[in-house]
């Protein structure tokens, strides 16, 4: 009979211990009620040394919140992927807000992480995957309501820009999601590279 | 009607005054899912344009191939739809979710359960839209054939159950505003002879999402 109490008492720990695993919304349990400060000062730590589970809780929690001031930083988590789903399934659609949480949490925040967005694609110390997660961002965001705007966006700040290769970054980035617009607004997003 | 409920706080002793009022909503949702074969998302659903950037097929709702993130994937686009009373509530409204159900191959290879809310925005809508008073969750549940297989390769199954909730406010700890709704998906997917990753058609009432549930056996059965 003791035997299996301790089961069941083994059991229901497990239980407990697995469930947020498999909760698409992240969990962490030191982090749970904490204010965007705190959050924010979190992820300023050194990213390699912190708990992947908490990392993603936090930047979660910040794009829910809307809190701006962590905007840049959240720039710095672009690249940083959830874990992979365990097999061949896919139980969401396989977008950059929910293979990149950064991207989801800037999202979140809206046309205020336009200008440093921006930056990201134009910056030549920015790797491909960074860049892509970005522009991906804008044409998101824009797209709810003008799916022709985002590439509009990317395009002006080109024109804007000195330096050769950045203006080439965001022409790249503003001609490849016109490439991706729905086929009735192909024409529009054409014209939008103009 | 938004503010359809008012607090009033009186003196015991002379009803004739008011030391504050304060008014609130009584808020509630209905929900329901389109998963018709080649529909659209709605026309006030805000992340329908860029839902269709990762599908690669015609479709858009209900059967759809779509990117994955390493092969492409037998998706069903799932809308579903949240219709708030009263319309003009300007509060957030989340559909939160379980799930339960198995994935197959060759015999089973996963168990899907518990929580499957989620945060992602690409494709929320959750504040109300004017004036209909819908919020929506766009999805793509489905897998991927087998991972370098052939044509010849046991189709990969997904057999889930859901059950939606709409909750107020924080999608992890709000308040349900709805009535459970259930419904599901299944989808089985292989590769022709070129190598296109198809639905396969071998199970009766496959590769589809409808309210209800189904026995979640590699045929439903």
């Amino acid at each position: 009979m003791r035997i299996r109490l301790a089961q069941l008492i083994a059991g229901l720990l497990w239980l407990l211990a697995a469930a947020p695993g498999e909760c698409q919304l992240f969990s962490c349990t030191k982090l749970d009620g904490a204010k965007p400060e705190k959050l924010l000062a979190y992820l300023e730590q050194d990213r390699a040394s912190l708990p992947q589970n908490c990392v993603l809780f936090a930047i979660e929690r910040l794009g829910l919140a809307k809190y701006t001031p962590a905007i840049p930083l959240l720039m710095k988590y672009l690249d940083y992927p959830r874990p992979p789903d365990p097999g061949p399934w896919h139980p969401h659609a396989q977008s950059v807000g929910y293979l990149y949480p950064a991207a989801s949490a800037l999202g979140w925040m809206g046309k205020a992480s336009v200008p440093s967005l921006l930056s990201v694609i134009a910056s030549s110390e920015s790797s491909d995957l960074v860049r892509k997660n970005a522009s991906e961002i804008i044409y998101a965001l824009y797209s709810r309501e003008d799916v022709t705007e985002g590439i509009a966006v990317m395009m002006r700040a080109s024109r804007n820009e000195s330096d050769a290769y950045s203006r080439a970054h965001l022409e790249d980035a503003a001609r490849y999601w016109a490439s991706r617009c729905p086929p009735e607004h192909q024409n529009a997003c054409m014209a939008a590279l103009q | 009607m938004a503010g359809d409920i008012l607090f009033l706080a009186e003196p015991q002793r002379d009803k004739r005054k008011v030391l504050a009022n304060q008014s609130a909503s009584r808020v509630s949702v209905t929900l329901a899912l389109n998963a018709t074969n080649g529909a659209k998302p709605a026309d006030d659903d805000s992340a329908g344009n860029y839902f269709r950037t990762v599908i690669l097929s015609e479709g858009i709702l209900g059967q759809a191939i779509a990117v994955g993130k390493t092969y492409n994937q037998c998706a069903i686009g799932t809308e579903l739809v949240g219709t708030v009373s009263p319309s003009n509530y300007q509060g957030k409204v989340w559909i939160a979710r379980t799930q339960s159900g198995n994935t197959y191959g060759q015999t089973k290879t996963g168990t899907l359960s518990g929580a499957d809310t989620q945060s992602n925005l690409n494709y929320i809508v959750n504040v109300p839209t004017s004036p209909a008073g819908h919020v929506y969750e766009l999805d793509l549940p489905g897998t991927s054939a087998l991972p370098n297989g052939t044509q010849q390769s046991p189709p990969q199954r997904y057999r889930v159950n859901f059950t939606a909730y709409a909750v107020l406010d924080d999608p992890a700890k709000g308040k349900q505003v709805s009535d459970n709704f259930n419904y599901y998906a299944a989808a089985s997917c292989g590769y022709d002879a070129n190598l296109n990753t198809v639905f396969a058609s071998d199970v009766t009432a496959d590769n589809r999402a409808a309210p209800g549930t189904i026995k979640t056996t590699w045929n439903m059965q």
